[in-house]
């Protein structure tokens, strides 16, 4: 019997500036989390998301960039957070997905789809491991430096499984 | 705080009703098997696109291992998808025609434990008779040394209607492994 999903769990709209952004006590009904970002930040150096509040070396990464006319590639192991590689001023898309959030038996797995819009633009992709076990029950977004500007966006869905 | 149905649209920004995004199956292993296979697409002809999302790992004894996608049990030369992927190294396309299945990759049983890959497929208008069907994935695996993201997109050269989709590994999916299919209206 069909179900109907992709329930949106919680949404935020910044009234004023923030360092930081965080989605706590997440529903563990679902199978995928997926995380739609929309930001301005204050000034540029990408962004980092962390999982249960872990900033042990517990975030590994593989990327692909086009950014100002080249492609790139780059993986990032045992990082403190997940980050992305390129940012810009203006608006930043982010829609992180997240599989299998719940399982205790997994590490957990990421794919990230990242864009920004100006004079540069850029797309990247990203897969993500969290190598710990242990459900997620919060995500933290913030930035290298700066704050996101009001008006920013963050919401956050589940998908049934 | 309550949760509300809002539909793949609506996470875009783009009105749509609730429940235009279903879950339709999920296989989720308990034990290791050779394919995965959602037999009763029939069923599901009211809906206008696809989506399958999976977390898997192979039983093989290698950092990696191959996904198999078949259509309609259809193991003719059929095929034909291109990719572009990145790995710690390098990033590059590749193109392959008249293959006998599309193909992708997730973590092998090398990989560090608790270690699986990840995938969305988006398969469009799978259920015309007019058209071939068309479809794209993005899938990664970080098995812990060559780690992987790619994104690709390919066809089915057949206009026929979808009834089946099977996926199988290059040995078997270990237990743990999970297929979901889900149903777009349009």
């Amino acid at each position: 019997m069909a179900t109907p999903t992709y329930i949106a769990l919680a949404t935020a709209t910044l009234a004023s500036s923030a360092s930081s952004f965080t989605f706590s006590s997440i529903d563990q009904s679902y199978g995928d989390l997926v995380l739609v970002a929309n930001y301005n930040p204050s000034t540029q150096g990408g962004h980092r998301l962390t999982l249960n509040n872990d900033n042990n070396s517990n975030y590994n990464m593989a990327i692909m960039t086009g950014f100002s006319g080249n492609a790139s590639s780059v993986a990032r192991n045992n990082q403190s957070f997940f980050l992305n590689e390129v940012s810009d001023a203006g608006w930043h898309l982010n829609t992180y997905r997240i599989f299998d959030y719940s399982a205790t038996d997994k590490h957990k797995s990421l794919l990230l789809t990242y864009n920004h819009a100006n004079e540069r633009p850029a797309t990247e992709h990203q897969s993500g491991r969290y190598a710990s076990n242990s459900a997620v029950t919060s995500v933290t977004m913030f930035l290298n430096g700066g704050s996101f500007d009001p008006g920013s966006t963050f919401s956050l869905y589940g998908v049934a499984k | 705080m309550s949760p509300f149905p809002l539909g793949i649209l609506a996470a875009s920004g783009v009105n749509a009703e609730a429940g235009a995004f279903d879950l339709l199956e999920t296989a989720t292993l308990t034990s290791s098997a050779s394919s995965v296979s959602f037999t009763n697409l029939a069923n599901y002809s009211g809906y206008k696109h696809l989506q399958v999302r999976s977390i898997t790992r192979g039983s093989n004894s290698d950092l990696w291992s191959a996904v198999f996608v078949r259509f309609n049990s259809d193991s003719g030369n059929n095929y034909a998808d291109h990719l572009l992927r990145a790995t710690d190294t390098n990033i590059f396309a590749t193109a392959v025609t008249s293959r006998t299945n599309i193909g992708y990759e997730t973590a092998g049983n090398a990989a560090v434990s608790g270690a699986y890959g990840s995938s969305v497929i988006d398969i469009l208008d799978p259920f015309s008779s007019s058209k071939n069907t068309n479809f794209k994935c993005l899938w990664g695996r970080l098995p812990n040394g060559d780690d992987t993201i790619a994104f690709g997109s390919g066809v089915y050269l057949s206009t026929a209607a979808l009834s089946t989709i099977d996926f199988t590994n290059t040995a078997n999916f270990v237990a743990g492994t999970r297929f979901s299919l889900y149903g777009i209206k349009g």
